[in-house]
């Protein structure tokens, strides 16, 4: 069985012909907790830089979200996306809705909203003191839509990111078929460097020491049979991005 | 380790070439083809360009210290909570494997596309334990049910007509015939949904994972890969020990030369990014995670500075595409887990030359792979490079030909002057004459027949260029002079 | 172009069976003035050996060819993949040799494809050369000249600067004929299979003449379209443009 030291033993010598054993990796690539306040200043410089191009991203998310297949639609406040959400549930004859504590999702009081159409919206959480992942497994598996915020857009790609936390299950964008994510005009970003640079100046610290995240960019698609391509296999077939500019 | 069938190179290949139903499939890769071509351009030549280099220079630094990137890795997913093993080889894998399905009591287990899992054949060995291992990647599902190997490193069901995948749900799901691919792939998805949601342990493979954050990066279309990494209680994810990079932020640029190489697009559906197991404060996701960094021969190719650059490949299939040789001989032929060019250097190196003579052989170097290639890996290089070592290497790697050698120290003393090159022409014009009157020969002897089966062959001229050059030596006089 | 010289490397293959490309190439560099002469000791590159995996005796056939066209300042040849080896092979194959470097360095940057030496060496625009009878020629791109050695538009300006020539489109013109070398043999249902479809795609393309850089690609295809009795002929580049030189391709 091998160890660790047994392993990197055998790369060594793997490497040491014709390697100068004294050469450190170079300073890029060494680990980013040196750089952390310059990674602190670089995310701070982006957000900066993204405030006047509002327009031209808007722009490329509307282009990029049409060619990666997201049903989009803009709207100027909060009230709006409720009412957005509300449509899309009733005209896909919902019945049952699971979402997550997103504060985008939480601002539009959909339990309430959908509850006075007969529609069922919950919560997809255990409460921290009794997970539950099976019991919310299968409540999710019997959603109709899945409500989901965002932590980031990126226009060019039309991906929204997705961190798996407390009170935002991994299972509401992933199992009903259908998938809805509201997100606000603040949280695009350009690319996915933006993204990662963003995203690694909140990782430093303990308490973020492991975490999961997803980029969806589209519903979920196979072309596994015959390159001919099917939608839906296996995660949610239709998905609606509701971008609020307000 | 899968059984390895690189033997049977030439007869699988002549079959796959008299089969209509495969030559037909193979013609769709021009859909992969253009699709590249396509995303390339869209995303522009010049920065695709500064991404390849990019990301050739992370490849090289990389390997070049893989110990301590290694280290790195396995020392954050530690610090995340999961558990990293290290095995030399598919066997130390798989019973790592099997030593935490027997802890947890695992009966199910969900797979998404790992072609290191397929290097170590995980399944037969939960199968021999009585565990049920379900490939949820369509595709793999496909070939699962028909116990083959996957023909593509994208699409590994590539050479499956509609009729045959209907006909194999017939045979093993019961399910009715089916000649729509909507109903055909919504049978699957009923399928593996119910395995999904109860399943005990999920394997996963890694696109990339990243030394600097202990993450493992799962790029996908159909979501299989987050719901085996979320939905039962233990994740394993398995890589080949080349996947490390140093850093998230070398992500953007690794990920468009993988997506848009592989399938053209910009991005796939999803790209899931998993560091250890769940935080005690999530809602779902596994309780334990494990990270299996697999050799299996690696070693070997990063010790040979010739064969190094193989392990720069990030799978994403664009060689086979523009492959002459794959596009009429399929994946099958090649006879191990990775076909296409990649195969053809990958296979060799870890199975051993002797037992897969064939591969190196069976192209014609024109370096079609290496233009599409993302990080421009020079596989026909590589290719001679075996070559030379099936012929002339050490022993262990030689399998040379004798016949074929003797011919070859022939040719060298045909050519190590003028007069006996000339001498040797002139036997062989002689020797010719009694096949044929006409300029082309239509029958030669072998090995020299497997040409004229399909082609005419020429004749050596009777009067050679160099015999002609004292007649050219002086340029004709101009009439002007 | 006056004062231009350039050593002949024939290759093998052109000497032995295909001695006229030899002649045409010597009659079109004459025509634009350049001298020509042929180092009489060569044999051949090596390639053989190399793509066979007989490294040694490559070594052996390249340290040869160093000495044979040592004291040439240019050398042209009918042939990418001749070219090829000297260029991206000869580096590796000698390495063993450090005392030879600096010559294989030299030799590598001077030695030439022939199209690709008349349009970037010597700059011609126009061979200045028109055919009897208006003639459709599909080009077909040898793997070598264009992925190691960047020939692509070269051959393609001399075609259609000669007056009758009207290029074709050949589809997938850069794909594979499936040649390569001694896997014609070694694998012939494969290379067959993949000449069909690059014979298909000329059949498709109305060409009267297939042409390329490369005799021995021609010969494989050429092979075929004869035992096809196709329409079409094959024709080495330096031959066809020869053949629109005043008294042909052959005077």
């Amino acid at each position: 069985m091998a160890t660790k030291e047994e392993f990197l033993a055998i790369i060594r010598a793997a490497l040491a012909n014709g390697r100068n054993p004294d050469a450190a990796p170079t300073p890029a690539h060494t680990s980013s907790t040196q750089g952390q306040g310059d990674l602190a200043q670089r995310a701070a410089n982006l957000r900066e830089d993204l405030v006047p191009k509002k327009d031209a991203l808007l722009a490329q998310l509307k282009k990029s979200a049409g060619l990666q297949e997201w049903k989009m639609l803009v709207v100027a406040s909060h009230t709006e996306a409720r009412d957005a959400v509300i449509n899309i549930a009733t005209g896909l004859n919902a019945q049952r809705i699971v979402r997550t504590a997103h504060l985008a999702v939480e601002r539009l009081d959909l339990d309430e909203a959908f509850w006075a159409k007969s529609i069922e919206c919950v919560l997809l959480a255990s409460g921290a003191q009794q997970p539950d992942p099976a019991h919310l497994q299968e409540i999710a598996a019997q959603a109709d839509i899945g409500v989901t915020g965002v932590d980031y857009l990126i226009a060019e790609t039309a991906s929204a990111s997705l961190v798996s936390r407390e009170g935002m299950s991994r299972m509401a964008s992933l199992l009903p078929p259908v998938h809805i994510a509201v997100a606000h005009m603040d949280q695009v970003v350009e690319s996915l460097e933006d993204l990662l640079t963003l995203r690694e100046a909140e990782l430093g610290g303990e308490s973020s020491r492991n975490w999961y995240m997803n980029l969806v960019s589209g519903p979920s698609k196979t072309a596994d049979i015959e390159q001919t391509i099917v939608i839906g296999v296996h995660g949610p077939g239709e998905v609606h991005l509701v971008l609020v500019t307000g | 380790m899968p059984s390895i069938r690189t033997k049977e190179f030439t007869p699988r290949a002549t079959e796959a070439i008299n089969n209509p139903t495969i030559q037909q499939s193979l013609d769709r890769l021009s859909n992969f083809r253009q699709g590249r071509v396509d995303s390339i351009a869209e995303f522009g030549q010049k920065r695709w360009e500064e991404h390849s280099k990019r990301a050739q220079e992370i490849k090289y630094e990389t390997l070049e210290h893989l110990d301590y990137y290694l280290d790195m890795l396995s020392t954050n997913v530690e610090r995340a909570g999961g558990t990293v093993f290290f095995a030399h080889d598919a066997k130390e894998a798989n019973d790592y494997v099997a030593g935490v399905a027997r802890a947890h009591g695992v009966k199910t287990v969900i797979k998404s596309k790992s072609m290191v899992s397929e290097e170590m054949g995980i399944a037969d060995v939960l199968e021999s334990m009585v565990i049920e291992p379900v490939e949820t990647d369509l595709g793999e599902y496909i070939i699962q049910l028909a116990k083959e190997a996957p023909y593509h490193i994208i699409a590994p069901a590539l050479h499956k007509s509609k009729e045959e995948v209907s006909e194999l749900f017939e045979r093993i799901l019961g399910t009715p015939a089916e000649s729509d691919i909507i109903a055909l792939a919504g049978v699957a998805r009923r399928v593996l949904r119910e395995k999904f949601l109860q399943a005990d342990m999920g394997m996963t493979g890694a696109n990339f994972a990243v030394a600097e954050t202990g993450t493992i990066v799962m790029v996908t279309n159909e979501g299989n890969g987050r719901m085996s990494s979320s939905l039962p209680k233990v994740h394993i994810a398995t890589m080949g020990m080349e996947r490390v990079i140093p850093k998230l932020s070398d992500l953007s640029t690794f990920l468009p030369l993988l997506t848009r190489s592989a399938t053209g697009q910009r991005i796939t559906s999803y790209v899931s990014f998993a560091t250890g197991p769940r935080r005690r404060d999530e809602e779902d996701g596994p309780d334990s995670f494990h990270l299996i960094i697999l050799d299996n021969g690696r070693s070997k190719m990063l010790a040979d500075p010739q064969l190094r650059e193989a392990l720069y490949c990030i799978r994403c299939g664009a060689c086979l595409n523009a492959c002459p040789v794959y596009s009429k001989v399929g994946g099958h032929a090649y006879g191990w887990v990775y076909p296409g060019p990649i195969g053809a250097v990958v296979t060799p190196s870890i199975v051993g030359i002797p037992v897969a003579k064939d591969l190196p052989f069976a192209s014609t170097l024109c370096g079609a792979c290496r233009e599409v290639c993302p990080l421009n890996i020079d596989i026909p290089r590589m290719l001679l490079k075996l070559r030379s070592d099936a012929t002339e290497g050490p022993k262990g790697t030689r399998k040379p030909n004798r016949v074929e050698s003797m011919m070859m120290r022939g040719w060298r003393l045909t050519v190590s002057g003028p007069k006996i090159f000339s001498l040797a022409g002139k036997v062989a014009a002689i020797l010719q004459w009694p096949l044929s009157r006409n300029r082309f020969l239509r029958r030669l002897p072998p090995p020299l027949s497997a040409w004229t089966r399909t082609r005419d062959f020429p004749k050596v001229d009777a009067k050679p260029f160099h015999s002609r050059w004292a007649a050219m030596a002086i340029p004709p006089q101009k009439k002007d002079d | 172009m006056p004062g231009q010289k350039v050593s002949l490397f024939v290759t093998c293959l052109v000497d032995q069976f295909f001695p006229e490309v030899g002649e045409a190439t010597v009659r079109l560099l004459r025509h634009l003035g350049i001298e020509v002469d042929f180092p009489s000791d060569q044999t051949c590159c090596g390639q053989v050996a190399l793509n066979g995996g007989y490294r040694s005796h490559a070594v052996a056939v390249a340290r040869q060819f160093v000495e044979v066209f040592r004291d040439s300042e240019m050398i042209v040849a009918p042939s990418g993949s001749c070219v090829t080896t000297v260029f991206t092979h000869y580096p590796e194959l000698l390495h063993e040799y450090p005392e030879l470097a600096e010559e294989v360095e030299s030799l590598r940057n001077r030695t030439y494809e022939l199209s690709q030496y008349l349009v970037d060496v010597v700059g011609v625009e126009s061979i200045g050369a028109s055919l009897p009878k208006p003639t459709r020629v599909a080009y077909h791109d040898c793997c070598h000249a264009l992925r190691d050695l960047g020939v692509s538009s070269q051959p393609r300006q001399l075609l259609q600067s000669v007056e009758g020539i009207e290029l074709v489109d050949l589809t997938d013109s850069t794909n594979c004929c499936g040649f390569g070398g001694t896997f014609s043999v070694k694998y012939p249902e494969i290379s067959t299979a993949i000449l069909n479809e690059k014979l298909r795609n000329v059949e498709a393309s109305g060409a009267e003449i297939l042409t390329a850089v490369d005799a021995s690609c021609l010969m494989h295809m050429g092979g075929a379209m004869r035992r096809q009795t196709m329409e079409a002929r094959p024709m080495h580049i330096a031959e066809l443009l020869a053949s629109g030189l005043p008294g042909g391709a052959n005077a």
